[in-house]
């Protein structure tokens, strides 16, 4: 395990970092040298259109492929160097993920979705996790359809129940690929703002996206261009911020 | 929580799930109705040879030249197996082993048997009339006799165009133109004597034979064995007296080989029809069969004298509704039968025919002359009288089991030419009045090919004679002053024997320690200094027997491995399926911090709750069909199941352990099956999870 205290405070850091994919004879250079700092308890968001790297960004921070060069550190840890047992229990301890396309297991119910997680840990016990699930699936507003299963749930509700089930270990980082690509503008609209309210419990989001409306409510937007960061814009005012909780903030 | 997840899976890819289940099921359900099957007919064969042949061990001699093969015996030549000297010596040794219950002398031969024409037939009834009563049947066998001697100058007329030997031709011709004359009967009752001996070695060999019998039997203590074989059972007639000579009909053995060849074919047509629904239309065997009988219609009208035939003539004439007077073509008319007429005739042919005719060449209470050799070469023969048939109890339709025939020891040893110290002067008289002379068997090499020109046995041509066929008066004779001595249990008891059978006190015990045992007899009999080895009934029986069992096992197995083998392709193929379908899920899970080891887990839950699933009902099933089965028994429907069911049903038997075998197959299947599918669905990258389906 590495420490570099230099740059513990951030709790993800990209340094210089390039990705290749071999694809057929030619090689994909998905990132050709990316810097990025994330704080704990940032909002951001990483845009660009497809293909960009934002999603090979999103893969590097989440533990689940390391960088061809270059320095990926997760909460102080190189990723790199760890094997692959120790980076999956990075993910289980340090990561959330939100998928676009939901990634519920289909055969358990609501419940059982969000307490997935958990069960995977050893180190929290059985009230304790029916606590936080219960506590989750409350605060996703969904106690009433918790015997349902994700084929029975609208679009919106399985993002939620998606949602509960990467909070559910409370993971310092959150990472959402396109949350809301698969969803109307309404009911994107209420899921960025359940993020939001999650967030600032101090949990660190860091999107991938190429909607307008996710970049709306971002405080930080960096935007990537062929594998290189083309703009990184902080302290931004989110805008469109319905919460009336957010707008005090 | 992994459980829920297999389950579910379960249920969500459900026509999947059941085509696995069924074959794991079916599988499972085969081991265990299998098992309950080999078992029993393990049980079965373990029946039929330990309790009609073998006992549980079988004692022979150590000094013997093949191995004792029980069942071979009767198929190739007789092994050499030496003798035990003195059969109560061994009997004595034994009284050591407190496990010991009975041991039953024996000894297996073989020997030819000339099967008598009619004409000799009723040569010996004629005989019997005049010596023995009653005499009022003299005049109608006397007609039958002339009605032979009739036929048989029109097949010497045909014989003499193709005879090499004019002569002999000639004067067989005359021979048989003098017994049909009247001259030759008016003189008869004067001295009968003189004229049964012209028929007999005149007129009696002329006959049409009936062909040659090879008779197997076992030479035992009769009283013994029936007490101690536990399938014996006397089918007509009776036990041989304790202490008496004599032959008991194998039912089997009586119906294949000594019974009138028509009646025989028509039983065979029958046994085809009820037990295997064979159609004569369709089957050329029956067809066959058939037409044999049509044109051997000798075999019954021959046997019919003038009163009898008319008889007979009449009642078929009715059943037919014909008015065809010629008998033969009024029986070949009658044994033409089809699909439709078949019962009836069979029917009405022994209610019609069979109580005019002789149904078996040898009946009970007839004496049967065996005719055999010494090991030397030397020819035998013994007169035993045949007391009755017997059956063994569920074999009756078994050609293994109706291999052999039982005749009393003594006669056994006579035959054999085994030495018998307990009455050598009443054997010298024997030969003595056979015109022959007593060769040392142990000697019999010097005696006959070498030494002093006075020690060659002077044997005269009776002994040759008898054996060619030609006239077997002197040597029967010789025999008959046999027939009739008694003997004690100890002479029995004393001389020697081929072998024994050893039955246990506790049969349970055959079962479970059969070789502790063996090998305590074993050791009784060498501390008596006897040279005689024991081997358990699985040897005894020989491979031709255990070939049979081993057969079935063998076929088991191969059964259970091909249904695995598809079990486990179509497991490992259903599962890959099933990982390929899941690779986002999988993705997800891994990504979400599920270790590798947590996917095999998910893999091996998902297997392993289909076979104890599947696994479950297939026992379930299992177990009923052999609780089934071994309520109602699996009918055998050939020959070599009868012997195998050790009866006429199979009933499989049920065991905890053949469930536990089951459980044992099923699990490794699935062990083996889930392995591949795991390991490529815990290789899945958590990076998957990215990738979306659509």
């Amino acid at each position: 395990m590495t420490q570099q205290p230099s740059s513990s405070n951030h709790i993800v850091a990209l340094e210089n970092v390039t990705k290749d994919y071999p694809l057929g004879k030619t090689t994909v250079h998905a990132l050709r040298g990316v810097d990025i700092a994330l704080d704990k308890g940032e909002f951001a968001v990483l845009a660009g259109p497809s293909g960009s790297g934002k999603t090979t960004v999103l893969n590097l921070i989440g533990c689940v492929d390391v960088a061809t060069t270059g320095q990926v550190r997760i909460a102080g840890q190189d990723t790199k160097v760890l094997s692959e047992s120790a980076r999956t229990n990075l993910r289980l301890h340090t990561l959330g993920f939100i998928f676009q396309s939901f990634n519920l297991i289909p055969v358990l119910d609501l419940y059982q979705n969000v307490e997935f997680p958990l069960l995977l840990r050893n180190d929290i016990s059985k009230i304790e996790r029916k606590r936080r699930t219960l506590e989750l699936i409350e605060r996703v507003g969904l106690t009433k359809q918790m015997k349902q299963r994700p084929g029975e749930l609208s679009g919106g509700q399985r993002q939620r129940v998606a949602i509960a089930r990467a909070l559910v270990t409370r993971p310092a980082i959150v990472l959402a690929d396109e949350p809301t690509a698969n969803l109307d503008s309404a009911t994107g609209q209420s899921i960025l703002d359940l993020m939001r309210e999650m967030n600032r419990d101090g949990t660190t989001f860091l999107f991938s996206t190429h909607d307008p409306q996710v970049m709306s409510v971002a405080r930080r937007v960096i935007r990537i261009f062929d594998g290189k960061i083309a703009a990184d814009d902080h302290g931004l005012q989110p805008q469109a911020d319905t919460h009336p909780a957010a707008a005090a903030h | 929580m992994l459980l829920r997840i297999a389950l579910r899976n379960l249920r969500l890819h459900w026509v999947r799930t059941m085509i696995v289940g069924f074959l794991l099921g079916a599988g499972t359900c085969l081991v265990v109705v299998g098992q309950g099957a080999i078992d029993a007919i393990q049980a079965g064969v373990r029946k039929s040879v330990v309790d009609t042949l073998s006992g549980h061990l079988q004692l022979y001699s150590s000094n013997a030249k093949d191995e004792l093969e029980l069942y071979q015996s009767a198929a190739l030549a007789v092994p050499d197996l030496d003798q035990i000297d003195d059969f109560a010596k061994v009997r004595d040794a034994l009284t050591t082993v407190p496990e010991v219950d009975a041991i039953i002398p024996m000894g297996l031969g073989r020997s030819i048997v000339w099967g008598e024409s009619t004409l000799e037939t009723k040569l010996i009834e004629l005989r019997r009339a005049i010596t023995d009563g009653p005499r009022d049947r003299v005049p109608s066998l006397i007609a039958h006799i002339r009605l032979l001697c009739g036929t048989l100058v029109g097949d010497l007329d045909k014989l003499a165009k193709v005879a090499a030997d004019t002569k002999e031709a000639e004067q067989q011709k005359a021979d048989v133109l003098r017994a049909n004359s009247d001259a030759f009967w008016s003189e008869f009752e004067k001295d009968p004597d003189t004229a049964l001996e012209f028929l007999d070695n005149r007129i009696a060999p002329l006959g049409l034979q009936t062909g040659i019998y090879f008779f197997n039997y076992v030479g035992t203590d009769l009283q013994s064995y029936g007490k101690n074989f536990g399938l014996f059972r006397i089918e007509s007639g009776q036990m041989v007296p304790d202490g008496q000579r004599g032959f008991l009909f194998n039912r089997f053995f009586y119906e294949k080989n000594v019974k009138n060849r028509t009646a025989r074919r028509l039983d065979e047509i029958k046994e085809a029809r009820d037990l295997a629904g064979a159609l004569i239309a369709t089957n050329s065997d029956l067809q066959r069969q058939i037409e044999r009988n049509r044109q051997q219609v000798g075999q019954i009208t021959d046997q019919l004298d003038a009163e009898r035939g008319q008889l007979v003539k009449a009642a078929l004439q009715k059943e037919l509704g014909s008015t065809e007077p010629d008998l033969n073509k009024l029986v070949g008319e009658f044994l033409q039968t089809t699909d439709e007429n078949f019962d009836a005739r069979y029917e009405a042919f022994y209610r019609i025919i069979a109580p005019q005719i002789r149904l078996y060449a040898y009946m009970v209470g007839d004496t049967i002359s065996l005719y055999g050799q010494t090991k030397s070469g030397y020819p035998r023969a013994v007169n035993v009288k045949v007391w009755g048939v017997f059956r063994y109890e569920g074999l009756e339709r078994s050609g293994l089991a109706g291999v052999y025939n039982l005749m009393d020891l003594m006669s056994f040893r006579d035959l054999n030419g085994m030495s018998d110290p307990i009455r050598p002067e009443e054997l010298q008289a024997i030969r003595e009045r056979a015109g022959i002379k007593t060769i040392d068997r142990d000697k019999a090499e010097d005696e006959l090919f070498g030494g002093d020109s006075d020690l060659v046995a002077e044997v005269d041509n009776t002994a040759f004679d008898a054996l060619a066929g030609n006239d077997i008066s002197g040597l029967r004779r010789a025999a008959q002053e046999a027939q009739n001595s008694a003997f004690t249990q100890a002479e029995l008891e004393a001389g020697p024997v081929v072998n024994a059978a050893i039955f246990l006190k506790d049969p349970a015990q055959a079962l479970e320690n059969l070789e502790d045992i063996q090998a305590r007899v074993a050791a009784a009999l060498e501390k008596s200094g006897l040279p005689v080895k024991v081997v358990p009934w699985t040897e005894a029986r020989g491979t031709l027997v255990s070939s049979l069992s081993s057969g079935i096992t063998i076929f088991f197995f191969v059964l259970v491995g091909i249904i695995f083998l598809v079990a486990l392709i179509v497991i490992v193929n259903s599962l890959l399926m099933s990982t390929m379908e899941r690779v986002q899920e999988i993705g997800t899970i891994r990504a979400m911090g599920a270790q590798r080891s947590y996917v095999v887990k998910m893999f091996a839950i998902e297997a392993g709750a289909m076979t104890v699933i599947f696994g479950t009902a297939g026992m379930a099933l299992g177990a009923a069909i052999v609780l089934a089965l071994g309520a109602q028994g699996v009918p055998a429907t050939s020959e070599v199941l009868f012997f195998v069911f050790g009866g006429k049903t199979l009933n499989p038997v049920l065991e905890v352990g053949h469930l536990g075998v089951a459980v044992l197959a099923i699990g490794i299947v699935t062990l083996f099956a889930s392995l591949v599918p795991a390991i490529v669905a815990s290789r899945i990258p958590p990076i998957a999870a990215m990738q979306a389906k659509e």
